[in-house]
């Protein structure tokens, strides 16, 4: 295959295009458009259905309906416009409803800035809606790795009947780079027989539901939902170590800061300074094992976190690595980003020199 | 010095790299001319010319941009100082548009100063973005964005990339590009855009036409 030069926001669009998705529903907003824009136009050329909903509201409820039919749908927003769909989203972990949701992170809280931003890792890995559910959230830091990670999203979402959430930055969405097209390893998923679409010969109707009157009800749904997270938790794991072996200075960045991160570990290298970057790329799961198993290593003398948020993803660090090296943090909020020199010094810092 | 209207109009696809040949067009043409640079792009606040600010100001070009409280938004408000543009007579100015039709079409407000000062427009090309990577659709896109400024294309400028990866076949590649839809629109191909690394690669007989070797500006945080 020819490398292609793509903007994040365009290839994330054509990647799921590719995974088979047919349907969008979404409502614009800043760095996100190109998403809907490239779907607005894509989606018709392939029979699929694009819509501009009145809100994000909106939106998140017929991806649910979508869902709910069996389709293959997606809907992408940013900070905020993800918040508005917190419900839908909770609505479809209770539901297990498949579905992509990609959020392109800026600046906040509230309406904050347009500028790439990290604030919503606590939204995204804990839950941002109501009661106790998981998604997978996948978090990429080249185009490459967002349309590999988008076109398999899908399948990820139909094998567990769970939503999944693409997680990028503002950077990720607005940069262009080079990317060559990969068929995506395609899993055995289980026949969407609970659909509500059509009885098919059936004796009774399928039911699209996350009400449970009966608490001993809920709860056997609850204590089935964790059996399934536990599952995501073993399988879908994904993350990446750079130059970990005999570092003194253990990184750890998700996204576009892990890519400064290594613009920093040449930095030090100049310096004479060994540093490595460990890099979930699921940020649920996360490397909790892994990286209490390098934060351990002798050699490591700090462990340091960085991020464009106040640091959030700095607490699952802390507890991974379990107080046994101190752990540093270098982070920006409201869409300023890190620089490489910065992240440099705070290491030498952190190494008392 | 490549600019020979007194105004120069920067269009193309979203990507194409107009942002990367504007700024360096007008640092090139500031060491023998007065320059003002105009960043019209309100569409998207990314990777636009007023990141270059200081740079541009270093080499002595006027930079327009949307007011200091608008720099990181996309609000669709113009500065007022792109009036001056077309009242120095004494200066070149490049205008720096935003991507597709959506962001040439800004320039409509200025429909009748343009009719006046009959600037160029350039549509930058890049063979390796997909949606411009054929003739046929490079030209609809020239067209659209044509209609959508109310201006005629006046040149074609080859700028055919891939970031890092960039080889002398992209230039080439995309100098069959722009060859054939500067046919199509009966306009001439301005310039080939590469760095000199790549551009001294590239043997005399493989590459007509001008080359404007540029040195990238418009770089990545890690970069």
């Amino acid at each position: 295959m020819a490398f292609e030069l793509w903007k994040g926001n365009e290839a994330i669009a054509e990647a799921a295009v590719r995974a088979g998705c047919r349907f969008f529903f979404g409502y614009p907003i800043t760095p996100q458009n190109e998403v809907p824009e490239y779907m607005a136009r894509r989606l018709p050329e392939v029979g699929g259905c694009f819509l501009q909903s009145e809100s994000e509201l909106a939106a998140i409820n017929m991806v649910y309906g979508a869902a709910g039919a069996g389709a293959r749908v997606m809907t992408s927003s940013s900070s905020p416009g993800i918040s508005l769909k917190q419900e839908g989203i909770t609505y479809m972990a209770g539901a297990e409803l498949p579905a992509v949701i990609v959020n392109v992170m800026r600046g906040g809280p509230g309406l904050g800035t347009i500028q790439p931003a990290q604030g919503d890792y606590y939204q995204a890995t804990r839950g941002g809606g109501n009661g106790d559910y998981r998604l997978v959230v996948l978090a990429p830091n080249t185009i490459q790795e967002a349309v590999d990670l988008m076109q398999e999203a899908f399948d990820i979402a139909d094998c567990y009947r769970n939503p999944v959430m693409l997680l990028a930055d503002g950077m990720i969405g607005q940069m262009m780079e080079p990317l060559e097209w990969h068929e995506p390893r395609h899993r055995e998923l289980p026949p969407k027989d609970w659909a509500a679409a059509g009885l098919h010969g059936r004796g009774s109707h399928n039911i699209i539901n996350s009400l449970f009157i009966d608490p001993l009800a809920c709860e056997r749904h609850n204590n089935r939902l964790q059996e399934k997270y536990r599952l995501m938790e073993q399988r879908e794991l994904r993350f990446e170590e750079r130059g970990c072996e005999g570092a003194e200075v253990l990184f750890v960045a998700y996204g576009s800061p892990s890519r400064i991160v290594m613009s920093a570990v040449d930095l030090l290298a100049a310096q004479g300074v060994k540093a490595g970057l460990l890099r979930p790329v699921t940020v649920w799961p996360y490397p909790y094992e892994r990286l209490a198993a390098l934060s351990r290593e002798p050699s490591v003398k700090a462990v340091v976190a960085v991020e464009m948020s106040a640091g959030q993803m700095l607490d699952d660090v802390k507890i991974a690595v379990g107080g046994c090296k101190p752990v540093t943090f270098v982070g920006h909020t409201g869409g300023v980003i890190p620089t490489q020199h910065e992240i440099a010094a705070a290491a030498l810092a952190a190494l008392g020199r | 010095m490549l600019l020979s209207r007194r105004i120069t109009i920067i269009a193309g696809h979203y990507g194409s790299g107009k942002t990367e040949f504007a700024v360096n067009l007008a640092l090139s043409a500031a060491k023998s001319a007065q320059v003002t640079l105009a960043d019209l792009d309100i569409v998207n606040p990314y990777f636009c010319s007023r990141e270059r600010e200081e740079e541009l100001a270093d080499a002595g070009v006027t930079l327009i941009a949307p007011a200091k409280s608008t720099h990181h938004a996309d609000v669709p408000a113009l500065p007022p100082e792109v009036a001056r543009i077309f009242a120095d007579q004494d200066r070149f100015s490049i205008i720096d548009a935003g991507g597709d039709d959506a962001g040439a079409r800004v320039l409509g407000r200025y429909r009748p100063q343009l009719d006046a000062a009959d600037p160029d427009l350039w549509i930058v090309l890049n063979a390796n973005r997909p949606q411009t990577s054929s003739p046929k659709q490079a030209l609809a896109l020239l067209r659209r964005i044509e209609a959508a400024c109310s201006r005629r294309c006046t040149g074609v400028v080859n700028n055919t990339h891939l970031c890092g990866m960039t080889r002398p076949e992209d230039v080439l590649k995309g100098a069959a590009l722009a060859k054939q839809v500067a046919g199509d629109a009966k306009v001439p191909v301005v310039c080939h855009l590469a760095t000199q690394e790549i551009f001294t690669q590239i043997s005399p007989g493989d590459l007509s036409g001008e080359r404007f070797p540029i040195v990238i500006r418009m770089k990545k945080p890690w970069e």
